[in-house]
C-alpha cells in the first residue's frame, strides 16, 4: 500500500504515548503516602500490563489515533517503499520483497509481487523514473536490466501452403529437452524437429495460437485460413475471369456471399481496419486519362515487361503496380473491407499476356486468404494504430483491460510490450494481436524515454475519517470528554473534500522542442525564438537533440539523431506538471508517436525553408554491355534539379506530393556498383542525396549457343556466348546447368535428341531461358513438328491452321536395282527411313498411299490417314530387277490422290532419276499439274539424274531436294513439310505487337526472310509480318522460351538485350535477402527451414550475427546501424548460401523528411491538444489558446492537516485523562 | 520560591513569648565557637587548633612555634554568644497532614531562629526544599529575625527529601548546635546527615514530626502516590500491606537508633499537636539534653 502524503505517519509515534499515558494514569482514589519510597515495585499489584488503565479506553484511543495517521497519510493502494526496482524483464536473483518494482513497459506499470514479464521492445526507462518519484519520492532507485531472453522460443509463424497451414518455431537451445507444441485453444499437437527448426504441416484452423514449451513462455501467432476463397461467379473483367478460373484454392459463389467482389469499391480510413469484414472489392478504371506508359511491380514481383495504353493514376492507397512515376494499382482498407484498384481495364494492356498477371493475382490471393483470421501480428513496443468508429476494449498480454478512445476514427493502442496474445473488442468485433518481438529494436539502444506515465491513483481517506470520527466520538461520550469531541469534529470535517488554493495558480507551458536530424535547425531555433517572446520567461523548454533529453532551450549543436516523440513528451509532460500544457516543435516524423502523455499538445509544424529532395531507392542490372539503372527519388517542396544517375544526368522536376522514378542507360564500364545522387539547389539534408547501387548481373551471364548463326545476337544481348555442335549438346549438360540462357538456332529436329531436349524442358521450368529461331533448318523446314522442341515452342511449325490444308501424298519409291545397297544404292532400309521421314512431314489428318515402281507398279499401301498410320513401320517394296518405267507410277498416283477429300496432293519420288521412260514421264506433267499434284523429287543414290526428275518438278511447281545422307530423315521431313505447307514465307516489313513496346522497345527493322509458323495458344506474339507470327514468346514454369522464326533479322543491341532480359535479371530464386527499413529481411519457401548464419560485409568489417525465425521459410535480423554502404549479405539455407547484395538505407531519420501533418494533428487529437498555425506564433490569440488549456495545480489539500490535528487533540485529551494538567510549579 | 511573605502576627506573639520563656529558663543552650575571621569571639581558652588562613595572627602561639616550628592559634570559648543551625524540612512529604506536618514545622524552626537571634547567638538557617538545601547566611542580633522569619515563610513543601543535603552548611570550621526538624522520610535514612553534621562539630537535636495516619494504606485498587515526585503505585494488597506496614516500622526506628549512635535528641510530635506545647516540650528537651 502506498501514501500521498507518506510524510504523516510519522503521527504513529503518538501510538507508544498513548501507552505510557495509560500506563501512566493515576487511578482514581489514589492517596498521598509519604512512605511511598518504601513501596516497592514488588509490593505492586500484578506486572506491567496489569497496570495499564483503562485497556478498552486505550484501545479505542490507540484505533482512532491510528486511523488518523493513516487518513492524514492518504492510502492509494500502492507501495511506496524505500527502494525502487526499474525492471525490463525478470529480476537478477534478490531479495526485492521489500522493493517497489516498476515495469519500465508502455506504459510503465508497478508490479506486484516479483515477477516481471519481459518488455519486448524499447522500455520506457523516462516514464517509470518519473512514475517511480510518483509512488515513492524520494526512493532510491535500482535499474535491473533483464538478462534473460523472454522465451526459450526463438521465433515461431505460420503461413499459408497451398490449402494447408506450415507452422515453424525455432528455439534458442534446439538440441535438447522437450519438443515445442501447437496449441490452438485446448487442442495441442507437437512440431516436428528438423535441422533449424520444428515444424508442423496440415489442416489447421485459424485464429490464435500458441507454440508452447515446458519452461518457456508461449509463443503466439496467427494461423492463417487455409479455406479455398469465396470469389464472386460473375461481374470480373474476361481476362480477370480467365485468370480466376486457373487460381487455385478458390471457390466461385454468389456476389453476396463472396469474399472478392467486383465492381465494390468501400471507403478507405487510417490505421489498421483489423475490425472490417474480410471482403475486398475491386474496381477497374472506367475513366482512362493518361497515355501508354511501362508497368513495373512495387513489390519484388516477376518483372512484367508489360505497357498500360490507357490507364490513370491512383492516390492514397498502398502501391502495388506502377506505370511510369504513378500508382496504378494500389489496396486500400477500410472500415467495411478492402479494396484492390485498378487504374486500367485489363483490356488496355498486355500485362494479362505476361506472367506477372498470374502472379498479381496469385500473391493478392494469398495475402487475402492469410488476412480473414481476425489475428494480426503485431511488433512489440510500437503503437498500434486501429481504424475504429468507438471505443476500443483491450486486453493486453499481462491481462490489464483498458479502453483506448478513438480520435479521427484512429485509436492509438499502446503498451502492447508483453509477448502473448492482446484481444481488442470494438463493435461486438473480437481481433486477436500477437504481439511478438521486434528484431530492430534489438539495433536501437534503449532510450530513456517515452510513454504515458500511469498516475498514482487518489488517496482514499474517507473510510479512515469516519472510523477515527466514531471511534473519537465514543471516547468522548463515554467519559464527556470534550477534547475528545473536538477531535471527533475535525475527523469529520477532513471528509469534506476541499483543496485550498485550486484553480489560483496555473499550469505550466513547456515548449518540447524535437531537435533531431531531420529538423531544419535554422527555422526551428526562429520558431523557438519567437515562442519564446510570446510566452515570456514562464515557459520552461526540453529539448531532443543528438545528446538525448534537456530541458533547456535548444542550441544550434543540439540538432541531430534520431526522432523520439516519447521521450521528449515525457520530460515535457514531467515539466508541465498537473495541469500544464506541451507545445510541441516539430515535423512529426517519429516512429515512435503518438505518445500518450497527459497535458494537451499543441503542434506547431516546422516547415523548411529550403528543400530537402533524396534518393528513396535505386536499382541497377548490367544487360550485356549496358547498365540500365533506375533511381525514385522524393521531395518536401517541389524543386528542379538533376539526377546523376552513373554516367548519366538526368533533369528531374519533384513534387513533394509524388514520388518520381528515372531510369537511364549507360555502357557498361565493368564497375560492381554506381551511384544515384539527387543534386537541386540548396539542398538542406545532404546525408540522404545519394545512395551507391549495386549493379545485379555483375558476372555476365552465360548463353549456350547452338547454331553458328545466333552467337553475336546472344553476344549482343549482353549474354557471354558458349557455341556448342549440335553433336556434343548431349555433353554439355553442366554447362547448360550453368547457363542463364539457350539458343538453338537453325537446328533440325534431330540435332537434338529426345533426352536432351527433356532435359531443357526441365532446365527452363526451372527458370532458364530458351531461344529458339532460325528458318530453313528449324521449324517445319527442320523438322520439329512432334518433336519435344515444337512442343516447347511459342511458334508451332506447321503454318496451317488446325484442320486446314489437308495433304494427300503418294510416296513412290524405286525399286530398281540401281536403288539396292549391293549397286551403290540406299537399299531398303534407306527406302523406309525415307518413308518415315516423309510421314514426318505431315499432319495425323493428311493420308499417305506408298508406290513401288520398276518394271511394274505395285500399289503398297492405299491412301490412309497418317493417324491410322506407324510412320516407323510403312510398308516398303522389295528390290526387284530390271528396268525402271516412271510413268505407270504417275498414273496410279494421280488416279490414288485425284478423289481425295484433301487440298494439297503431292507425289514424292524417290529414286536415282534414271528411269527407262523418261519422256513418258515428263509427258504425265501436264495431267498431274491438272489434277493439282505437285511433284517432290528426292534424288537419291551414288550417281542419281536429275534430269527427269527436275523436269517433274519445274512443271508441277515442286521441288528436287537431294538429302544428304547423315541427314536423310530431316531433309526429306523439311522438304516434304514444305510442299505440304507452303513453309518458306517472305520477308518484308515487320508490325510490332502490344508486348513489343515493353519486352524489345525502338522500331522493329524488316525481315530479309523467314519461315512461317503459327503462334500457339497461350502465346505472346511480339511481332509479326504480314499477320503472320515472327516472334513471340511464352513461359515455361519459372522459365521463359523466345521463339524467333528467322535468321535473317537486325535487332540491335539495346533490342536484343530488352528481349532476352529475362535471361540477363538476377536469376529467380527461391531465397533472397533484402532490406525493410531497418531490418534485414530472409524469405524462401514456406516448407524450407530457417536460415543459417547471417554474415554481413561492408566497408566497416564482417558483422556476423543471427537470424529470427518470423515465420515458415521467413526470418528477420536488426540491420547493424552504420552509414549508408553496400553490404554484402549471406545466409546458409537448406539449398545452399543464399547470397545478396543489400545497401543499407540512411538512417530512418533522413529517409522520409519534411512535415507529416497526419502525425501531428494524430498527436494533438491525442491529448485533446490542437496543431496551431506556425505562421501565428507571434499572434496573442494562439497564447489565449495555450493558456485557456491550462488546469491549476491542484492547491492544498487539507485533509492532513485535519487528520494530525485531529490526532493532536485527542493525544491532549488522553494527557488530560491521566492526570497531566500542563501547569508549572508554583515555586519552580 | 515566592515573593517575601508578610510575618504572621501569631508567629511572632509566639516567638517573642517563647524567646522570654527561654530568658527566663536560662536562655538556649548553645555552644559559642569562635568564626574564623571574627575578633574576639570569647574570653575562654578553649585549646589550641591549627593556623590556616584568616585566622586571627595575634592569637598565633609563638612558644609552641618556637617550640614545634608549627603554627597554632589559640582558641576561646564565648559562653554567651553561640552558633544554631535550625535546619527545616520543606520536602514534599512535609505537606501531609491535617494541619500539614510543615505547619507545625516552620513555627518550630521560626520560633528557634527568633529566639536564638534574640539570645546573640549566631544563627544559620536551612531549609530543604525541592531537593537542596537553601541556606539565610549567618546573623546575629534580634534586627535579624524578621528576614529569618520572612526567609522561612517563603517555602512550600516540595522535592524528595534528603537530609545530606544539609551537609553544605555555610559556616566552616565552627562548633554548634543544629536542630533538624523533619519528618526524617528519607529513603538514604539519617545516619550520612547525622555524620555529616557531627563531622562539622555540631551538636544536633531532631525534631520529628508525624502526621496522623500518613501510613495508613488505601483500599486495594487505589493507588499510593509519592508526594515528593508524583509518581504513583497501585495499593500494595495482600501480604504487601503487612510487609510495607514492617517496613516503615524499621525505618523509624532505624532512625532512633542513629540519633543514638550519633548522640543526638530525638523529640517526636504531632503534627496536629498545638504549636506552643510541642514548642515548650521540643525546647524541654533539648534543655534537659544540655543539663539545664
Amino acid at each position: 500500500m502506498g501514501f500521498a502524503s507518506p510524510w504523516a505517519l510519522i503521527g504513529l509515534i503518538a501510538l507508544p504515548l498513548l501507552w505510557w499515558l495509560h500506563r501512566r494514569a493515576r487511578p482514581r482514589g489514589d492517596r498521598v503516602f509519604s512512605a511511598f519510597f518504601l513501596v516497592s515495585g514488588a509490593d505492586a499489584d500484578g506486572e506491567r500490563g496489569g497496570r495499564l488503565r483503562a485497556p478498552w479506553l486505550l484501545a479505542a484511543r490507540m484505533a482512532a489515533v491510528a486511523a488518523l495517521v493513516v487518513a492524514a497519510a492518504g492510502p492509494t493502494g500502492q507501495s511506496a517503499r524505500g527502494v525502487v526496482v526499474i525492471a525490463t524483464g525478470p529480476l537478477p536473483p534478490g531479495d526485492w520483497l521489500e522493493a517497489t518494482i516498476i515495469r519500465a513497459g508502455r506504459p510503465p506499470s508497478v508490479v506486484e509481487g516479483e515477477t516481471v514479464a519481459p518488455v519486448l521492445g524499447p522500455p520506457d526507462l523516462f516514464g517509470a523514473l518519473a512514475l517511480a518519484e510518483a509512488v515513492a519520492p524520494g526512493a532510491r532507485r535500482v535499474f535491473a536490466p533483464a538478462t534473460e531472453p523472454p522465451t526459450r522460443i526463438d521465433g515461431a509463424g505460420a503461413a499459408l501452403d497451398g490449402d494447408a497451414v506450415v507452422v515453424s518455431a525455432a528455439l534458442t537451445r534446439p538440441a535438447d529437452g522437450p519438443r515445442p507444441r501447437l496449441r490452438i485453444g485446448d487442442a495441442t499437437r507437437p512440431l516436428t524437429p528438423r535441422p533449424g527448426d520444428h515444424y508442423l504441416r496440415g489442416a489447421l484452423p485459424p485464429g490464435p495460437a500458441l507454440i508452447t514449451l515446458d519452461g518457456a513462455a508461449p509463443w503466439p501467432l496467427c494461423i492463417p485460413d487455409a479455406s479455398p476463397l469465396r470469389v464472386a461467379e460473375a461481374g470480373w473483367p474476361p481476362a480477370v475471369e480467365a485468370v480466376l478460373d486457373a487460381l487455385p484454392h478458390v471457390v466461385r459463389v454468389p456476389a453476396a456471399d463472396a469474399e472478392w467482389r467486383p465492381g465494390v469499391e468501400l471507403a478507405s480510413t487510417p490505421g489498421r481496419a483489423l475490425f472490417a469484414p474480410a471482403v475486398t472489392g475491386f474496381t477497374f478504371a472506367d475513366r482512362p486519362t493518361r497515355e501508354a506508359a511501362p508497368l513495373w511491380f512495387a513489390a519484388d514481383l516477376p518483372p512484367p515487361g508489360a505497357v498500360a495504353r490507357r490507364w490513370r493514376p491512383l492516390r492514397g492507397g498502398e502501391p502495388i503496380l506502377h506505370a511510369a512515376d504513378e500508382v496504378v494499382v494500389d489496396r486500400t482498407t477500410g472500415l467495411h473491407g478492402a479494396t484492390r484498384r485498378f487504374g486500367f481495364d485489363p483490356a488496355d494492356t498486355d500485362l494479362i499476356e505476361t506472367a506477372g498477371w498470374p502472379v498479381l493475382w496469385l500473391d493478392a490471393l494469398d495475402a487475402d486468404r492469410s488476412a480473414r483470421g481476425r489475428c494480426v501480428i503485431h511488433r512489440a513496443g510500437r503503437p498500434l494504430r486501429v481504424a475504429a468508429h468507438g471505443p476500443v476494449a483491450v486486453l493486453d498480454p499481462l491481462g490489464r483491460r483498458r479502453v483506448a478512445e478513438p480520435h479521427d476514427g484512429v485509436a492509438v493502442i499502446d503498451g502492447l510490450d508483453a509477448l502473448g496474445h492482446a484481444t481488442l473488442t470494438a463493435g461486438g468485433v473480437e481481433v486477436h494481436v500477437a504481439v511478438v518481438p521486434d528484431a530492430s529494436a534489438e539495433a536501437i539502444a534503449p532510450t530513456e524515454a517515452i510513454g504515458a506515465i500511469e498516475r498514482p491513483p487518489p488517496p482514499r481517506r474517507a473510510g479512515w475519517f469516519i472510523a477515527a470520527a466514531l471511534l473519537l466520538a465514543a471516547v468522548a461520550l463515554g467519559g464527556r470528554r470534550a477534547l475528545a469531541g473536538v477531535a471527533a469534529a475535525l475527523a469529520i470535517a477532513g471528509l469534506v473534500d476541499v483543496r485550498w488554493g485550486t484553480g489560483r495558480a496555473d499550469g505550466q507551458i513547456v515548449v518540447a522542442v524535437d531537435a533531431s536530424g531531420s529538423m531544419p535547425a535554422g527555422e526551428t531555433l526562429a520558431a523557438a525564438d519567437r515562442l519564446a517572446a510570446t510566452l515570456g520567461e514562464t515557459a520552461r523548454w526540453v529539448t531532443a537533440g543528438r545528446d538525448g533529453v534537456r530541458v533547456e532551450r535548444p542550441r544550434l549543436q543540439d540538432f541531430g539523431g534520431p526522432t523520439a516523440h516519447r521521450p521528449l513528451l515525457a520530460a515535457a509532460a514531467r515539466e508541465a506538471g498537473e495541469g500544464g500544457a506541451i507545445v510541441l516543435l516539430s515535423d512529426g516524423r517519429a516512429p515512435d508517436g503518438p505518445a500518450a502523455v497527459g497535458p494537451p499538445v499543441f503542434a506547431v509544424p516546422v516547415r523548411a525553408e529550403r528543400p530537402d529532395a533524396r534518393v528513396v531507392d535505386a536499382r541497377a542490372l548490367r544487360l550485356g554491355d549496358r547498365v540500365f539503372a533506375r533511381a525514385t527519388l522524393a521531395t518536401d517542396q517541389p524543386v528542379a534539379g538533376e539526377l546523376v544517375l552513373g554516367e548519366a544526368r538526368v533533369e528531374v522536376a519533384l513534387r513533394p506530393d509524388r514520388l518520381q522514378t528515372v531510369q537511364a542507360v549507360q555502357p557498361d564500364q565493368r564497375a560492381s556498383a554506381l551511384v544515384a545522387r539527387v543534386e537541386v539547389a540548396a539542398d538542406r539534408q545532404p546525408a540522404n542525396d545519394s545512395r551507391p547501387i549495386p549493379i545485379e548481373g555483375d558476372v555476365p551471364p552465360e548463353a549456350v549457343v547452338v547454331g553458328a548463326g545466333a552467337a553475336s545476337w546472344a553476344t549482343a544481348a549482353g549474354l557471354v556466348a558458349i557455341t556448342v555442335p549440335a553433336a556434343h549438346l548431349a555433353e554439355a549438360g553442366s554447362r547448360l546447368a550453368q547457363a542463364r540462357a539457350m539458343w538453338i538456332h537453325d537446328q533440325p529436329a534431330g540435332a537434338v535428341p529426345a533426352g536432351v531436349a527433356q532435359r531443357i524442358r526441365h532446365w527452363v521450368a526451372a527458370g532458364g531461358v530458351l531461344v529458339l529461331s532460325g528458318r530453313t533448318r528449324a521449324f517445319g523446314p527442320g523438322g520439329w513438328r512432334g518433336t519435344p522442341l515444337d512442343e516447347l515452342s511459342p511458334l508451332r511449325s506447321d503454318p496451317r491452321p488446325p484442320g486446314v490444308g489437308r495433304v494427300g501424298a503418294a510416296l513412290l519409291l524405286d525399286r530398281s536395282g540401281s536403288i539396292a545397297s549391293e549397286a551403290g544404292g540406299i537399299g531398303t532400309e534407306g527406302i523406309g527411313q525415307l518413308a518415315g521421314a516423309v510421314a514426318a512431314g505431315l499432319r495425323p489428318i493428311d493420308r499417305l498411299a506408298v508406290l513401288g515402281f520398276g518394271g511394274a507398279v505395285e500399289v503398297l499401301l492405299p491412301p490412309t490417314a497418317l493417324s491410322d498410320l506407324r510412320p516407323d513401320a510403312l510398308p516398303v517394296p522389295t528390290i526387284a530387277r530390271g528396268g525402271t518405267r516412271l510413268a505407270p507410277a504417275l498414273d496410279r498416283a494421280r488416279a490414288l490422290l485425284g478423289p481425295l477429300p484433301v487440298e494439297v496432293r503431292v507425289a514424292v519420288l524417290v529414286g536415282d532419276g534414271r528411269v527407262a521412260d523418261g519422256e513418258a514421264a515428263i509427258e504425265r506433267a501436264a495431267a498431274l499439274a491438272a489434277e493439282g499434284i505437285r511433284v517432290l523429287a528426292v534424288l537419291v543414290g551414288v550417281d542419281p539424274d536429275p534430269a527427269v526428275f527436275t523436269a517433274l518438278a519445274d512443271a508441277t511447281d515442286g521441288a528436287v531436294v537431294r538429302p544428304r545422307p547423315d541427314a536423310l530423315r530431316v531433309d526429306v521431313a523439311g522438304a516434304v513439310h514444305a510442299e505440304a505447307s507452303d513453309a518458306e514465307g517472305n520477308g518484308g516489313p515487320v508490325a510490332a505487337e502490344a508486348g513489343w513496346p515493353g519486352r524489345v522497345g525502338g522500331l522493329p527493322p524488316p525481315v530479309d526472310a523467314r519461315v512461317r509458323v503459327a503462334a500457339r495458344d497461350g502465346a505472346r506474339v511480339l511481332a509479326r509480318v504480314a499477320g503472320e507470327p515472327l516472334l513471340a514468346e511464352w513461359s515455361v514454369g519459372r522459365g521463359r522460351v523466345v521463339a524467333l522464326a528467322t535468321d535473317a533479322w537486325a535487332l540491335d543491341h539495346e533490342q536484343w538485350a530488352s528481349l532476352l532480359a529475362p535471361a540477363v535479371a538476377p536469376r529467380p530464386r527461391e531465397a533472397r535477402i533484402s532490406v525493410e527499413g531497418d531490418r534485414l529481411v530472409y524469405r524462401g519457401p514456406p516448407t524450407d527451414p530457417p536460415p543459417g548464419a547471417l554474415t554481413l560485409r561492408g566497408p566497416d568489417g564482417v558483422h556476423t550475427g543471427a537470424w529470427r525465425l518470423t515465420g515458415p521459410g521467413t526470418a528477420e535480423a536488426p540491420l547493424p546501424p552504420g552509414p549508408v554502404a553496400i553490404l554484402d549479405a549471406s545466409a546458409a539455407s537448406s539449398s545452399g548460401a543464399v547470397l545478396d547484395t543489400v545497401v543499407r538505407p540512411p538512417p530512418a531519420e533522413l529517409r522520409e523528411t519534411g512535415v507529416d501533418p497526419g502525425a501531428l494533428a494524430l498527436q494533438a487529437a491525442l491529448t485533446d491538444g490542437a496543431v496551431l498555425d506556425p505562421a501565428a506564433l507571434d499572434d496573442p490569440t494562439t497564447v489565449t489558446t495555450i493558456r485557456a488549456s491550462l488546469g491549476g495545480t491542484g492547491g492544498f489539500d487539507p485533509a492532513p492537516l485535519a487528520a494530525l490535528l485531529a490526532l493532536l487533540i485527542a493525544l491532549a485529551d488522553a494527557a488530560r485523562w491521566a492526570g497531566y494538567r500542563f501547569r508549572r510549579s508554583r515555586h519552580s | 520560591m515566592s515573593a517575601e511573605p508578610a510575618i504572621d502576627g501569631e508567629l511572632l506573639a509566639l516567638c517573642d513569648r517563647f524567646s522570654l520563656w527561654l530568658r527566663q529558663g536560662g536562655g538556649l543552650a548553645v555552644r559559642g565557637r569562635p568564626l574564623p575571621g571574627r575578633a574576639l569571639p570569647g574570653l575562654d581558652f578553649e585549646g589550641f587548633a591549627e593556623y590556616a588562613p584568616g585566622r586571627e595572627v595575634r592569637h598565633v602561639d609563638w612558644t609552641l612555634y618556637a617550640r614545634t616550628k608549627r603554627l597554632y592559634v589559640r582558641e576561646f570559648a564565648d559562653e554567651g554568644a553561640g552558633l544554631l543551625a535550625v535546619l527545616l524540612d520543606a520536602s514534599g512529604s512535609m505537606a501531609i497532614g491535617a494541619p500539614p506536618k510543615f505547619a507545625l514545622a516552620q513555627r518550630l524552626a521560626s520560633v528557634l531562629a527568633f529566639a536564638g537571634l534574640h539570645e546573640l547567638h549566631e544563627v544559620v538557617v536551612g531549609v530543604l526544599h525541592a531537593g537542596r538545601a537553601v541556606w539565610l547566611p549567618p546573623a546575629v542580633g534580634v534586627d535579624r529575625a524578621s528576614a529569618a522569619l520572612r526567609f522561612l515563610g517563603r517555602f512550600a513543601p516540595e522535592g524528595a527529601t534528603d537530609l545530606a543535603a544539609f551537609g553544605d552548611l555555610p559556616v566552616r570550621g565552627a562548633r554548634g548546635d543544629a536542630v533538624v526538624i523533619s519528618d526524617f522520610l528519607d529513603p538514604h535514612g539519617a545516619d550520612r546527615a547525622l555524620a555529616t553534621l557531627g563531622a562539622l562539630g555540631f551538636r544536633v537535636d531532631l525534631c520529628r514530626i508525624s502526621a496522623a495516619g500518613e501510613f495508613e494504606l488505601p483500599p486495594p485498587g487505589a493507588a499510593v502516590r509519592d508526594p515528593e515526585s508524583g509518581r504513583w503505585r497501585p495499593a500494595p494488597t495482600g501480604p504487601a500491606r503487612a510487609r510495607l506496614t514492617a517496613k516503615i516500622e524499621a525505618h523509624r526506628a532505624a532512625l532512633v537508633d542513629a540519633a543514638r549512635r550519633h548522640d543526638a535528641l530525638l523529640v517526636d510530635v504531632d503534627a496536629a499537636e498545638p504549636t506552643p506545647a510541642a514548642l515548650e516540650r521540643l525546647l524541654r528537651a533539648i534543655g534537659a539534653t544540655r543539663g539545664r
